[in-house]
């Protein structure tokens, strides 16, 4: 069974962890309806991301710049940042790559 | 209501439908080898590709790949595949059909949904392949002089998520004599075993180095065998589409 979990810390920063998946999507775009911009997601513990989790941070993305908000990406693993290159999501969201 | 045994017979219809829209033959072109096909992780799913010669010395090429699987997806990548068609058959360039198809996709698709696509036309005789890529990387082009492999990024987010603020310039690529152009759908690289290690780009590469004289049907099933195999007892989790074109060594 693939397990995911979203956290949420003190300083409102949010991580997605595990396997996000179809089947996981929904949740993610439930969570992410509830939240005011700008949002930080960190990738850092999460292993996988299919199109329809791909497809919920778009929702989340743009009815965030609708009012001219940001979501910010951080510490993507190099295999999630890989599906993001591959599938052109990098020119559309905001990704901040770690330094060196 | 549609009784369960019903709904049964309705996606096996649907499957058939979107089965027949796919080429039964490929493009019989001197000096070229073409192939390509479509293994459903579903019934039906939600990529799609053609390989059709559309004009004297021109094949069009296409690969798509609807979000998630099924038969919403499916009914996504086919209206694309025969947007795509239609707007070649009355003449628009590569570069205006993608910006009105585009512009229908996000018009048409719900919320969050999208499609990745590569689609080109190949002059046959010049051998130069003009393309767009919304999406669907990475592009292989295997360079048979010095064996070395070339990955193209996408030069676009895919179709449906948002309007073009201007319009995408297509690209264009040659093939040299023995050069391989290898369009697959994430179902390959995302396939995982029970470690939940993807086969990845760098196993297609070297399977295509290794193996790249054999016929490209025999390539393709070897890829997708490949991959099968390295996934072990894990079943085939996403679509998987491959669509090959070699230029054959003179």
């Amino acid at each position: 069974m693939s397990e995911f979990e979203i956290e949420k810390n003190a300083a409102g920063e949010i991580a997605l962890i595990g396997r996000l998946d179809t089947a996981q999507a929904e949740k993610v775009q439930r969570f992410l309806a509830g939240l005011d911009a700008p949002f930080i997601i960190d990738f850092s513990r999460l292993e996988f991301i299919s199109s329809s989790g791909l497809g919920v941070l778009l929702v989340a993305q743009k009815r965030v710049a609708k009012d001219g908000g940001v979501v910010k990406l951080v510490n993507m693993p190099g295999r999630i940042r890989d599906v993001f290159r591959y599938s052109g999501f990098d020119r559309i969201f905001d990704i901040e790559d770690p330094a060196g | 209501m549609v009784r369960k045994k019903d709904l049964g017979e309705e996606i096996r219809l649907a499957h058939k439908i979107q089965m027949a829209t796919l080429p039964g033959f490929f493009p019989q072109v001197p000096g070229y080898d073409f192939y390509g096909r479509f293994w459903p992780a579903d019934e039906t799913g939600g990529d799609s590709f053609d390989l059709v010669s559309v004009a004297d010395d021109t094949v069009f090429v296409l690969l798509a790949d609807a979000s998630g699987h099924g038969i919403g997806p499916a009914l996504s990548a086919l209206q694309v595949q025969s947007m795509l068609r239609v707007a070649l058959r009355l003449g628009a360039s590569l570069d205006e059909a993608f910006e009105n198809i585009n512009a229908q996709m996000v018009e048409d698709l719900p919320d969050g949904r999208f499609v990745t696509a590569f689609f080109g036309l190949l002059n046959t005789r010049s051998h130069e392949l003009e393309y767009q890529c919304a999406g669907q990387g990475p592009v292989l082009h295997f360079h048979e002089r010095g064996e070395i492999f070339e990955w193209q990024d996408p030069s676009c987010f895919p179709m449906g998520v948002m309007e073009h603020v201007e319009r995408q310039q297509s690209s264009t690529l040659a093939l040299q004599p023995g050069d391989i152009l290898a369009l697959i759908s994430d179902g390959i690289y995302e396939y995982e075993n029970e470690d939940n290690a993807m086969f990845g780009i760098e196993r297609v590469a070297e399977l295509i180095r290794g193996e790249r004289h054999r016929p490209m049907q025999e390539l393709a099933e070897l890829i997708r065998a490949k991959a099968a195999e390295f996934g072990g007892t894990m079943p085939q989790d996403d679509d998987i589409t491959i669509v090959l074109i070699r230029r054959q060594a003179e």
